[in-house]
């Protein structure tokens, strides 16, 4: 879910640089990149986005927003997969007994993964065009805690 | 705050779609079909035909009074049960007892003569009722054996089929929380009989201090782990205030015990 970007400077996408582009894409696609790892264990998506947010703490603002705010979204989604491999092992290693509401639970955080999904493509897509936007709640978060005044010298 | 106020929503919203999706019982393994009460019938009818013309029945009249003196009083317990009860006593040594469908309960004579005391019979009936009263035979009869082959059985009047549905029935165990279910039920129905729950806990301790044979072929206490928690669970089951056990009478237990260890 979005939320309007009155109110907030960010920069024209005429001014940023074809790299940095590419980097504030990629901060969203990395929960596909580790999918891989992170459908057995959600926690490793959590490690990836941390070492990249680590990475891109040294890039323009653009970048550090756009990587900022791919972390805080990635937090609340494994958290609740996290729940779905809880369950799952419950189930697989100790014959914990099947219930409404782990189908329940199972349903719902297969919808928020494909929300998540779908927004996460939105986001990379738009990254990739220079654009900014703000998902509700951490978009905000993140925006403020960038010193978008910080401009590092960045040779490309 | 605002952060703090989205992530709330976000979770909250989370739990409620768990809610909604729960209420739609995503997946139905328990009867989805039901018998009509015609066929159940018939299909209990031929299991006891095909159970009991199959086993070596105890006719011994001091073994089946003190039985049927335990279960009498259980069963005045109830105010409308399910099923016309029947109890039967097979000469064999394990120490087993299990429900068939219909309200039919069978005992070994190895459970008569583990016991210690009738008590702990009525609690191990008190179980098995607890099975037959909340339907969980039918329901074990579905998930193991499945409608379609129940029903053909049924139709068909295939008594070797049935008979097999009868082994089946008893040599698979329950889900933990039927177990669970009958155990509470049992808990309360000793306590309406007068007689000390915790006879059920004794019972599952004396077991499982005993060998492994024993548990590998006892239908009341499953081997998996979560047995010494049943066993705390009867344990801490609260009696009313003014509860007052009585003791059997009308039977010597020492005898029947010794007849069945013959």
């Amino acid at each position: 879910m979005l939320q309007s970007t009155d109110g907030f400077v960010f920069p024209e996408p005429e001014s940023l640089h074809e790299r940095q582009r590419e980097e504030a894409s990629f901060a969203y696609l990395i929960p596909f990149v580790t999918i891989i790892g992170g459908l057995p264990l959600p926690i490793v998506n959590l490690i990836v986005c941390v070492l990249y947010w680590n990475y891109a703490k040294k890039k323009t603002p653009f970048v550090r927003f756009h990587a900022l705010q791919s972390l805080f979204t990635t937090i609340p989604i494994v958290l609740i997969n996290a729940g779905v491999v809880f369950l799952a092992l419950n189930m697989i290693l100790w014959e914990m007994d099947y219930a409404n509401w782990m189908g329940g639970y199972f349903l719902a955080a297969f919808l928020f993964n494909l929300i998540e999904f779908v927004f996460n493509i939105y986001a990379a897509i738009n990254a990739r065009k220079g654009k900014s936007f703000l998902f509700i709640g951490f978009g905000a978060l993140a925006y403020n805690m960038i010193d978008w005044e910080d401009e590092r010298d960045e040779r490309f | 705050m605002n952060v703090f106020k989205h992530v709330v929503i976000y979770f909250a919203v989370f739990a409620l779609l768990v809610y909604i999706f729960s209420q739609l019982s995503l997946v139905k393994r328990d009867n989805v079909q039901e018998f009509t009460k015609q066929q159940e019938d018939r299909l209990i009818s031929a299991i006891k035909e095909s159970f009991v013309t199959s086993r070596t029945l105890v006719d011994n009249e001091l073994i089946t009074n003190a039985i049927e003196l335990i279960s009498e009083r259980l069963l005045h317990t109830l105010e409308e049960p399910k099923f016309e009860y029947s109890f039967y006593v097979i000469r064999n040594s394990s120490v087993n007892a299990f429900a068939l469908p219909g309200g039919v309960i069978v005992l070994h004579t190895g459970l008569l003569s583990f016991a210690e005391s009738p008590e702990e019979v009525a609690a191990v009936i008190a179980h098995e009722i607890g099975h037959s009263e909340k339907g969980h035979i039918m329901q074990k009869l579905m998930k193991e054996i499945g409608f379609s082959v129940v029903f053909t059985a049924i139709t068909g009047g295939d008594l070797g089929a049935i008979s097999e549905i009868a082994r089946r029935l008893i040599s698979t165990r329950y889900d933990r929380t039927y177990e669970i279910e009958a155990d509470a039920f049992a808990l309360q129905m000793l306590e309406n009989a007068s007689i000390d729950p915790r006879y059920l806990a004794a019972f599952f301790h004396r077991l499982s201090e005993s060998s492994d044979d024993i548990l590998d072929r006892l239908d009341i206490l499953s081997t998996h782990p979560s047995h010494s928690s049943r066993r705390q669970a009867a344990l801490a089951y609260q009696t009313a205030p003014d509860f007052e056990a009585v003791p059997f009478d009308g039977f010597n237990w020492e005898l029947v015990r010794g007849l069945s260890k013959r």
